[in-house]
């Protein structure tokens, strides 16, 4: 009887046991299953955002680059597509097609708020200095750089490289048969001693024959009103002759590269005063993970 | 005789009981790992031919040419996965879109516990844009 009731206390214990060993990794399971899920969300968050990230800058063509006190701009000019057209077509496809009920894809403005992305302005800013970097349409024919005049000595120098990709220099020296030199600003307004708003401006251009000047003078006035210090650079190409033209000042004007029917692969960058700033780009790209807390936001 | 055969019953529960501790033991455990392998193993195949340009050859490739690329490339998959690749082409027109082109390919059936991965990819200058979609699980 006792040796029984042993044997039927010890089944009961090792039952409860077990019970409680069984519910205890099931819980377990469910928290490691739980983490898991929340896992493969967040990668899902950053493999799509990476996923729309690589078209969006394609269809750019701009990458900038900061570091320190300096900022870098390289573009693809002119656009070699209608990019309002594609981008157009690009929100609404991630709307309708990419999208699914547990991952989001937003554009956002650079306040935050959701956006077209068709209808994205081609502006890039500099804060708090408001310097901005931006195209009159996405044709990116022409490009501007402008600066309040109140910040004016915010940006103290500015290097620009183009590389022509689709004509050769047709000027004095690089074509000693050329009727003109590469280097004519007119007007040219140089530093002075009095010169109160300067900029430090260092130009070079090469060709896809290997042609390569780089202009020597390069402190300029850019303020005083008028028009700023111009050089029209001759190119030439197998459709005919025409020109580059690189403006520089007057404020809030800083710059005005107008490519005319040259492509361009430009780099422009520019050195500031400081390095406390912020670059406000042209789109943000959200990526969520609608059932659980995990998103992305960064530029795109 | 009665006692040997309460004795018996008991063996026989014990038994039940730690068969199904065992089943549960060894069918849970292997979840959450196997879910995310199979994922990754999807994710690194997709992620792949999206950043090689594999899946924006499919633009200026003829169909058959297209079709038998996709075929060859879920060979690349391990042995143990089945899954089923599909690529669809769309163009933009004014505010919408047509589907110009569809292919499809499969490895072995798919079935039992899935993953779903897709990646999207671009023509900027024809406005087309590609959609490719993978559908993964265990062989």
């Amino acid at each position: 009887m006792a040796k029984g009731f042993v044997i039927a206390i010890t089944t009961v214990l090792i039952l409860i046991s077990m019970l409680l060993y069984v519910q205890n990794f099931e819980a377990k399971q469910s928290s490691d299953l739980s983490k898991i899920a929340k896992i493969l969300a967040a990668e899902k968050v950053t493999h799509a955002w990476s996923d729309v990230k690589d078209d969006i800058n394609k269809a750019f063509a701009l990458m900038i680059e900061q570091e320190n006190n300096s900022v870098s701009f390289i573009d693809q000019l002119p656009a070699n597509s209608s990019i309002s057209s594609f981008l157009h077509h690009y929100g609404l496809f991630i709307k309708n097609y990419y999208r699914t009920p547990d991952l989001d894809v937003k554009f956002l403005s650079p306040s935050g708020s959701e956006m077209d992305l068709g209808n994205i302005p081609p502006v890039v800013t500099i804060y708090p200095q408001n310097i901005q970097y931006y195209y009159p349409d996405w044709a990116k024919r022409e490009l501007f750089i402008t600066v309040p005049p109140t910040n004016a000595s915010s940006i103290s120098q500015i290097f620009v490289t183009l590389n022509i990709s689709n004509a050769y220099l047709n000027c004095k020296p690089v074509n000693p048969s050329a009727s003109n030199n590469c280097e004519k600003f007119t007007p040219n307004k140089q530093c002075t001693q009095n010169t109160v708003n300067k900029l430090y401006f260092n130009l070079t251009i090469s060709d896809y024959q290997g042609g390569f000047y780089r202009f020597q003078q390069n402190c300029f006035d850019i303020g005083g009103g008028g028009s700023g210090s111009v050089a029209n650079i001759d190119i030439k190409n197998d459709t005919g002759a025409y020109f580059i033209k690189v403006e520089v000042g007057n404020l809030p004007q800083v710059l005005d590269i107008d490519l005319h029917n040259a492509a361009v692969l430009a780099n422009a960058t520019l050195i500031l005063n400081t390095s406390d700033f912020y670059i406000s780009y042209l789109t943000q790209l959200e990526t969520t993970a609608v059932n659980y807390d995990t998103d992305r936001v960064d530029r795109a | 005789m009665k006692k040997a055969f309460i004795f018996t019953l008991d063996v026989l529960f014990a038994v039940a009981v730690l068969a199904t501790f065992f089943v549960i033991y060894s069918s849970e455990m292997s979840i959450p790992k196997e879910t995310y392998w199979l994922y990754e193993t999807g994710n690194t195949f997709m992620t792949s031919l999206d950043k090689n340009g594999t899946f924006y050859q499919v633009f200026s490739q003829s169909d058959g040419n297209a079709q038998a690329m996709l075929s060859s490339l879920l060979n690349s998959l391990p042995k143990n996965v089945n899954a089923n690749l599909t690529i669809s082409i769309y163009h933009g027109t004014a505010d919408s879109f047509t589907l110009s082109r569809k292919f499809s390919a499969t490895k072995g059936v798919v079935g039992g516990q899935q993953t779903h991965i897709k990646r999207i990819f671009s023509d900027i200058p024809n406005v087309n844009i590609g959609l490719a979609e993978l559908v993964i699980s265990y062989g």
